[in-house]
């Protein structure tokens, strides 16, 4: 125990001595607080921003007089995603999708983009997720690659082993300094961050979100272990800290920038799936049947008896109007389907590397991840079906003979009565992703059993 | 007590390194091993160490085999090298502190490292210098400081002088005598026939993995311990 506190003690001193120390301890300093910062004051004109056009869209929809409404059969509602405090952490699937959607007489289709700066979609945005996922995982690698190599060369791991102390106990004081070392700028950076947090305005107390922060501070320790444990590794596979810095940073390429990245390539390639304008593009032209089976139909009644065809209507048009909302909800239900599919695929090899899992559980715990994505795809979709009960159902537009066209409303329709759109509050804990703690857990073990067994190989002369 | 039993290297390009050692060194004793580079005196210290592994035959240490026990064997050895190898950053001190913590002397204070500092012969004013700007001969005192203050009953030395002026190389000596006074079982491996003729209890000479001869300091007596040297490499050589 004595020479394990020792040789960790000994990593400490040195690394308050190194320049890779004190650059990643300015650069956590500065990028963390800063980022959650912005990212907060960006969450909260997106909070106002988006409550403000969600309330104007109520607004148009109930001053519509009766003429436009009958005229605008494709009338349409604009839904926006709440956004969340903790985005502040990850923007998550919020940068890459857009953030409102509208809702149609035949399901909800994505909006048009909601830009908070145009330049971030230029360059990508710093929030802590990236900090993490570039920063402490590239530091991690740096501050391990030479740790065996260098007392090699240097000659102090034959000054260290003769000294009794076992190849397994050298390892573990090397990672317990260097971890040390790499979770001091971390841990001290996020409480700054959560200063600056709590200096914007924000209720830290509310909503989990210490909870959630507290968990995310977890993995994102696991996530550096890993790397720092990978640079471990590759420092006693190798025999010079020449070949180790190479094959470290290759190694990090890999498993940061390359695989995660390689996922959606490799999902899209083996589970293909078509574009939202594409299932938009069939659905308008099976309901275009559809619209003209209607149309044929009533024009049979009409041709039987033009006197009272009327009374018959709604009894001919109900079967193809239950027809056109099943085929709409099939077409998005199983695009939705292939999705998730390609997606669980994509997530799977992301999550090869410790970074695809990094990324899912944060992005998860910001509540901005998938599930968040897909809890507000499924709010609007239930609005829809309000929305098609309550509006769309209720005003009609019928393609008569001869080329007339009716439009009519239901006598029991008021717009006033049609609901707000109302998302489901995140919960204040989302259920924790295990398997991608397990997955981050697993590599470090893994890493850490190599680094340890390789040692135990190491050639030392 | 240090012992080589039928000890023996070969190593995966298939050099012999060391064929079938056979040796043992008592408390209070000086061995000094002689012989070319590569005659397998370095990897005769590396196996004592556990740096590398035999290929057959046991290193033995206090009757403690190294390979089964690697931990307890080494407690009970010191180790220095031809070139002691320190903490650049750290002062001599704190690099004291540091190879003695690992040995388990977690009892020594500043008074204690700053005593054996003075004994090996290190001036004050360097006890909290980093030992970058050591000296190698500051640096091999540092080193012959932590094999004191490790208090090992057995002591391993790989060419501890070489490289050393002559008044630094006499010192370095004088306090390996004082450890084999204190009754310490001594392998120092060399290429400096002359220390090893006047301050060796007993002398060996390495060839090719081999230990090819073995003089005690009274068969030496009025030998030329030099010439001996040289036929036994030259009959080695031409034998070979």
């Amino acid at each position: 125990m004595h020479a394990l506190v020792t040789i960790a003690r000994k990593e400490i001193q040195e690394s308050l001595l190194s320049a890779r120390f004190a650059l990643l301890l300015v650069l956590a300093l500065v990028l963390i607080p800063a980022s959650l910062y912005t990212n907060y004051r960006s969450y909260e004109v997106r909070r106002t921003d988006q409550m403000e056009m969600q309330r104007r869209s109520m607004e148009q929809l109930k001053g519509l007089s009766a003429t436009q409404l009958f005229t605008n059969p494709d009338l349409q509602v604009d839904v926006y995603l709440p956004p969340v405090a903790s985005s502040a952490f990850a923007s998550g699937f919020q940068e890459a999708h857009p953030r409102h959607v509208v809702v149609g007489r035949h399901g909800v289709e994505y909006g048009a983009p909601l830009e908070v700066s145009p330049s971030l979609g230029l360059f990508g945005g710093i929030d802590y997720l990236f900090v993490v996922q570039l920063l402490f995982s590239l530091f991690g690698v740096l501050l391990s690659f030479d740790t065996i190599t260098r007392e090699k060369e240097a000659g102090t791991l034959r000054s260290i082993l003769a000294s009794s102390v076992s190849r397994s106990t050298l390892a573990a004081g090397k990672f317990l300094g260097g971890f040390t070392m790499l979770a001091l700028p971390l841990v001290i950076a996020f409480l700054v961050g959560l200063l600056a947090l709590a200096l914007a305005g924000l209720d830290l107390t509310t909503g989990g979100f210490l909870v959630r922060s507290t968990w995310i501070l977890a993995s994102s320790l696991l996530y550096v272990a890993a790397f720092f444990l990978m640079g471990l590794l590759v420092s006693t596979l190798t025999r010079t800290t020449y070949a180790a810095l190479v094959v470290s940073l290759a190694v990090w390429l890999l498993a940061v920038l390359v695989l995660p990245r390689s996922a959606l390539l490799v999902a899209r390639i083996a589970r293909p799936v078509e574009s939202r304008q594409a299932v938009l593009l069939e659905k308008t032209a099976a309901l275009a049947d559809i619209e003209r089976a209607k149309g044929q139909a009533l024009q049979s009644v009409y041709d039987q008896d033009p006197e009272t065809w009327e009374e018959a209507r709604d009894e001919v048009v109900a079967p193809f109007e239950r027809q056109a909302a099943e085929t709409a909800r099939r077409l998005d239900e199983e695009h939705r389907l292939r999705v998730d599919a390609q997606r669980g695929l994509a997530l799977t090899v992301a999550r090869l590397s410790p970074t695809g899992s990094l990324v899912s559980f944060v992005t998860e715990m910001a509540g901005t991840g998938l599930t968040a994505e897909r809890r507000f795809l499924t709010d609007a979709e239930s609005y829809q079906e309000t929305l098609y009960r309550e509006l769309f159902a209720k005003v009609f537009m019928d393609n008569l003979p001869g080329g007339t066209i009716r439009m009519g409303a239901d006598p029991s329709l008021d717009l006033e009565a049609v609901p707000e759109f109302t998302s489901n509050p995140p919960a204040p804990l989302p259920s924790l992703r295990i398997v991608d703690l397990a997955i981050l857990a697993a590599w470090s073990l893994i890493l850490a059993l190599g680094a340890f067994l390789a040692l135990e190989r190491y050639d030392v002369r | 007590m240090l012992e080589a039993r039928d000890l023996t290297k070969r190593y995966e390009d298939g050099v012999l390194a060391l064929d079938h050692l056979n040796l043992r060194v008592d408390n209070g004793e000086i061995f000094c091993l002689l012989g070319a580079n590569g005659a397998g005196k370095t990897t005769t210290i590396n196996l004592f160490f556990d740096f590398i592994q035999p290929t057959s035959g046991r290193a033995v240490i206090d009757g403690i085999e190294v390979a089964a026990d690697p931990i307890e064997a080494k407690k009970r050895a010191s180790y220095v090298s031809e070139n002691v190898m320190l903490y650049g950053n750290f002062t001599a001190r704190q690099n004291l502190d540091f190879f003695t913590r690992l040995a388990g002397r977690t009892d020594l204070t500043r008074d204690d490292y700053y005593m054996v500092l003075r004994r090996v012969g290190l001036q004050e004013r360097a006890f909290e210098q980093r030992v970058k700007s050591f000296s190698k001969g500051m640096r091999q005192k540092l080193g012959i400081a932590i094999a004191i203050l490790k208090e090992a009953p057995n002591v391993l030395l790989d060419e501890p002088t070489s490289g050393l002026d002559p008044k630094a190389g006499a010192d370095f000596m004088e306090l390996l005598l004082e450890l084999k006074e204190e009754g310490k079982a001594i392998v120092m491996s060399t290429h400096d026939i002359f220390r090893a003729k006047a301050h060796a209890d007993r002398v060996g000479i390495m060839k090719e993995g081999r230990l090819v001869m073995v003089r005690t300091r009274e068969e030496l007596t009025g030998e030329d311990l030099e010439r001996l040297y040289l036929e036994y490499m030259q009959v080695e050589t031409h034998a070979a």
